[in-house]
């Protein structure tokens, strides 16, 4: 199914897609930490999704550059408080979870976990966008 | 086209289901994108560890300014211009600090629980809601509205409380709200009042009418009495020195002959469905007269044994306007100090163990319960609907039956639909009371007659208020609403079909138990019996025999010595880890072990049991060997009790030292269920092999700890949640319930406090928490460790703007 979509695409759209792979990962990482930070959790997918939407990409770097440009900015936010915090809450916290107990094992669980949601946003943006656009 | 669309679909479905399960608390998991987002889960509840010195804080219900100085240990000193910003700022800087703590309490007692939970605690909510705890407070509130002064107090808390809700964003609310999912709701005085009645139910358990009567059926009258007297034949020594001369009294209740003992040798029973509450709360206090004293002002301590919880029951505050400058212990929820002292006087409190508490036996018409049996008539019930708004959107209803003895507190519906088990209780926190304004009163007292004033409001539940002044008065009252009784009224459960058994009044209030200034040179109380048999009111409880019988020796050693009492001996009393029980019963237990069958794995335990000097010190190795050897001994001598199906409790240790001294053969010693005839010693020699297996049981599941008396005992400091990441374990301390230094697995000393009232500088306090209820602050748990050592902090009773180098920050308050 994979093979019959991407050959949809031309080499030269799948070399503008590829090189557009880290810049969108930032945007992505850019516009969800703004939204998070001034509106309620809805707007962190929405923000995903509108990226994914507006930017043209391959088929699994819509997935990987919303779940790494999330789990970024989850695990790299929560490091930043947990220095802050000299690791007070997040050595109490981790003992809630079945994982290692380990303040790095709770910032990466946090990043993929975000990163996740954020991945699957993406993508249904972008899926979103090949529906309309391949009318 | 179809299949483009199918898999956009999927992607959309998927992200969908994400976002709901992100949002949504699933099983036990917290919505977990909600939970883990840095910008708005429990990330940031992670407290900047480096911030902040000087705060200006805006509240819109202010009416001057103020200041809130915290020190190092976290302790806001307040100072503001009234008693209106007073307790606003009282209710705005608890809350700030144990918001969620606050809300749980107030639920627990409204039976509000399930709301949170759901269906798993609804039970806990309907008996709560059915031993009228709602029903207590609603009365509460009214009598505290009805006085201008507790009405104010407790509405400007509130109000402080409120506006400090509504300075938070979901992001800032406690952890434990993103946890459980769910949003702090507005406090009310109503809620202080419900606080108030949850104390009460914690602290009036001091009844066993449901063993008791199971226990006459078993035993028989004669043998009950032998084994539970309501006073030891000796070894008595309680809170008011006996010789002390009481008044007459000037009420009592008619002598009409009513016989309250139940049928002896039965083999019904009476059931009762819910837990039953734990008797193993208790307290100490003392104060030393200034005589005694190397100061020569008076010295008074206070520990008030609880469950030891995060975050913990007491939150330390000094709180001044230009009337009132007053520091100490107080309860989340609750305006005011508890346990404190101000600049001339300092009082402190421990559970009077007195029951008041009553059960009846009602008998209904019919399954309608509209109509019971009273006085040889149908009476008609009265009945309120309850509603339960459980957390998965049902809503159960509960219909509660009032009669004359009381609410209906259990009938059929928690009894395997037998229709005869109802019983309605009668219990003083039913009835309306306004310890704030006692409590309000005592934080301004200046002398002994603001004291005997301020606790003369006191009812419910009764303690006893220790009191010295910088004058050089040393009191105790034991101050409550106490039940005017007939000889062996409410001793056991009572039936209700009659008004002969009804309550016919109090104790005056002057009666209570009192002393001023006893020539002995200190007063001092450890819920143990107020008075001897001298008293002249009929009274019952659950008391304290070796806690009390310790303190006052040593206290009497201490101020018949040559050098004088210092704070540092009191604080070491206050530690003290010495176990009476083991004195008194170790040396016979020892010298009936048989040595021909002590096996060579044993050995170890004899030589440390023999060699112990009976201190349930944290590192010694005797202790586990000696507390299990004694439990175990324990069950099997009382193996009728054990045994029995019906709910009974065996007699404490007191009652068992004596029994096993006096009669060593005594029929209770035999094993009822083996073919042999045990003796006593046959018992000890049992159960010592059972111990020394027991303990190397322990040793093998815990190789990596030593069986030192701290690590077997595994005191643990735990989450009101339950929740063991938040709590802390295996605390490092000695003691035990019965000792001094109460510290059992779950429960000890909540507040320690030592002080010199008048004495700039001579306050010390401790307590096992922290002054933050966020698990992600650093003065969460930081305490717990110096408790556990038995250490101190200095407690600054401040001065306005005193630049002190423990100052942390100041925050300006301003309308």
């Amino acid at each position: 199914m994979s093979n019959t979509a991407e050959s949809y695409i031309s080499n030269a759209a799948r070399r503008r897609a590829r090189r557009w792979f880290i810049p969108r990962m930032l945007i992505i990482n850019a516009t969800a930490g703004l939204a998070q930070f001034y509106l309620p959790f809805w707007a962190f997918p929405i923000s995903c999704l509108l990226v994914g939407f507006l930017t043209a990409s391959l088929n699994r770097s819509a997935f990987l550059a919303g779940f790494i440009g999330i789990t970024l900015l989850w695990s790299g936010m929560a490091f930043y408080l947990n220095e802050l915090n000299e690791s007070i809450l997040s050595s109490r916290v981790v003992k809630l979870f079945p994982i290692p107990e380990s303040s790095i094992v709770l910032i990466i669980t946090t990043g993929i976990i975000g990163g996740i949601l954020g991945g699957f946003a993406t993508k249904c943006g972008d899926e979103l966008r090949r529906l309309m656009m391949k009318k | 086209m179809v299949i483009r669309i199918l898999r956009s679909s999927f992607y959309v479905i998927i992200t969908a289901l994400l976002y709901w399960v992100y949002t949504h608390k699933t099983g036990p998991l917290p919505p977990l994108g909600l939970f883990f987002s840095p910008f708005e889960g429990f990330w940031q509840n992670a407290e900047n560890t480096y911030a902040k010195t000087v705060q200006a804080l805006k509240l819109p219900g202010l009416k001057g300014t103020a200041t809130v100085s915290y020190d190092d240990r976290l302790v806001p000193h307040i100072f503001a211009e009234s008693d209106e910003d007073l307790y606003y700022l009282q209710g705005y800087v608890t809350a700030s600090h144990r918001l969620w703590q606050m809300d749980m309490q107030v639920r627990v007692a409204e039976g509000r629980l399930s709301e949170i939970i759901g269906e798993k605690i609804l039970q806990k909510d309907i008996e709560a809601r059915r031993i009228g705890l709602k029903l207590g407070a609603q009365r509460s509130l009214a009598l505290m509205n009805r006085d201008p002064k507790s009405k104010m107090i407790a509405e400007r808390y509130a109000a402080g409380v409120n506006a400090y809700i509504s300075s938070l964003k979901p992001k800032d609310y406690p952890l434990e709200y993103k946890l459980l999912d769910f949003k702090p709701e507005a406090w009310t005085p109503f809620k202080t009042a419900l606080l108030l009645k949850y104390m009460a139910n914690m602290l009036t358990g001091y009844e066993n009418d449901f063993e008791n009567t199971n226990a006459v059926k078993l035993l028989g009258y004669d043998t009950f009495n032998q084994l539970f007297p309501n006073f030891p034949d000796s070894l008595l020594d309680p809170v008011i020195p006996i010789g002390t001369i009481f008044p007459l009294p000037s009420i009592l209740p008619d002598s009409q002959h009513v016989s309250f003992v139940p049928f002896s040798n039965e083999m019904s029973a009476v059931h009762y469905p819910f837990d039953r509450p734990e008797p193993d709360l208790g307290s100490n206090n003392w104060a030393v007269s200034g005589a005694k004293t190397a100061s020569g002002k008076p010295i008074l301590c206070n520990d008030p044994h609880l469950g030891l919880n995060l975050p913990s029951i007491w939150f330390e505050i000094q709180l001044h306007t230009p009337t009132m400058n007053v520091y100490g212990a107080s309860i989340p929820g609750a305006p005011c100090v508890i346990s404190g002292f101000n600049e001339n006087i300092a009082w402190g409190i421990t559970n009077a163990a007195m029951d008041v508490k009553d059960w009846y036996t009602i008998e209904f018409h019919d399954s309608k319960r509209a109509e019971y049996r009273y006085d040889g008539n149908w009476k008609k019930s009265e009945s309120v609907v309850e509603r339960f708004y459980v957390r998965n959107g049902d809503v159960v209803y509960d219909t509660i039956i009032h009669t004359l003895h009381g609410p209906v507190a259990f009938d059929k519906k928690f009894n395997k639909g037998i229709e005869t088990e109802n019983r309605a209780l009668r219990w003083t926190a039913h009835d309306p009371s306004n310890e704030l304004l006692t409590f309000y009163k005592l934080n301004s007292s200046a002398n002994y007659n603001d004291y005997v004033s301020a606790i003369s409001h006191y009812r419910c539940p009764g303690q006893n208020f220790v009191f010295a002044s910088a004058t050089g008065d040393i009191a105790i009252w034991q101050q409550g609403k106490f039940v005017n009784r007939l000889p062996e009224q409410g001793r056991f459960v009572m039936d209700g079909s009659t008004s002969t058994t009804q309550w016919r009044g109090f104790i005056p209030q002057q009666h209570n138990p009192h002393t001023l200034n006893p020539e002995r040179g200190w007063v001092s109380s450890a819920n143990q019996h107020p008075t001897d048999e001298t008293y002249p009111y009929y009274f019952t409880g659950i008391y304290e025999y070796f806690r009390n019988r310790r303190i006052n020796q040593r206290l009497g050693e201490l101020t018949n010595s040559k050098t004088m009492v210092k704070m540092q001996d009191m604080m070491e009393l206050q530690n003290d880890n010495f176990n009476l029980y083991a004195s008194e019963i170790l040396p016979l237990m020892l010298s009936l072990l048989n040595p021909n069958e002590i096996r060579s794995n044993e050995r170890f335990a004899l030589t440390e049991l023999k060699g112990w000097n009976y201190v349930n010190a944290p590192d010694l190795l005797a202790p586990p060997y000696f507390e299990t050897w004694w439990k175990l001994l324990n069950a099997s001598i009382w193996d009728e009790f054990e045994d029995d199906k019906r709910l009974l409790t065996s007699p404490g240790f007191f009652h068992t030292i004596r029994y096993v001294k006096r009669f060593p053969d005594g029929e209770m010693i035999d094993n009822k269920t083996t073919k042999e005839t045990e003796s006593l010693s046959m018992l000890v020699n049992r159960t010592f092999h059972d111990a020394v297996k027991f303990v190397e049981n322990w040793q093998k599941e815990h190789p990596k700890s030593e069986a030192t008396w701290a690590n077997f005992k595994h005191t643990t400091v735990t989450h009101l949640s339950q929740q063991l990441a938040f709590s802390v374990e295996n605390v490092q301390n000695g003691g035990n319930s019965g000792i001094i230094n109460a510290t059992s697995e779950k429960r000890g000393a909540s507040w320690r406090m030592v002080v010199s009232p008048g004495t700039a500088g001579e306050a010390f306090g401790i307590y096992p928490g922290g002054q933050s209820g966020n698990p992600g602050s650093k003065f969460y748990a930081s305490f717990i460790d110096d408790w556990g050592k038995g250490k101190y902090y200095n407690l600054l009773l401040l001065k306005p703007n005193e630049q002190h180098s423990r100052i942390l920050y100041i925050q300006r308050c301003a309308p």
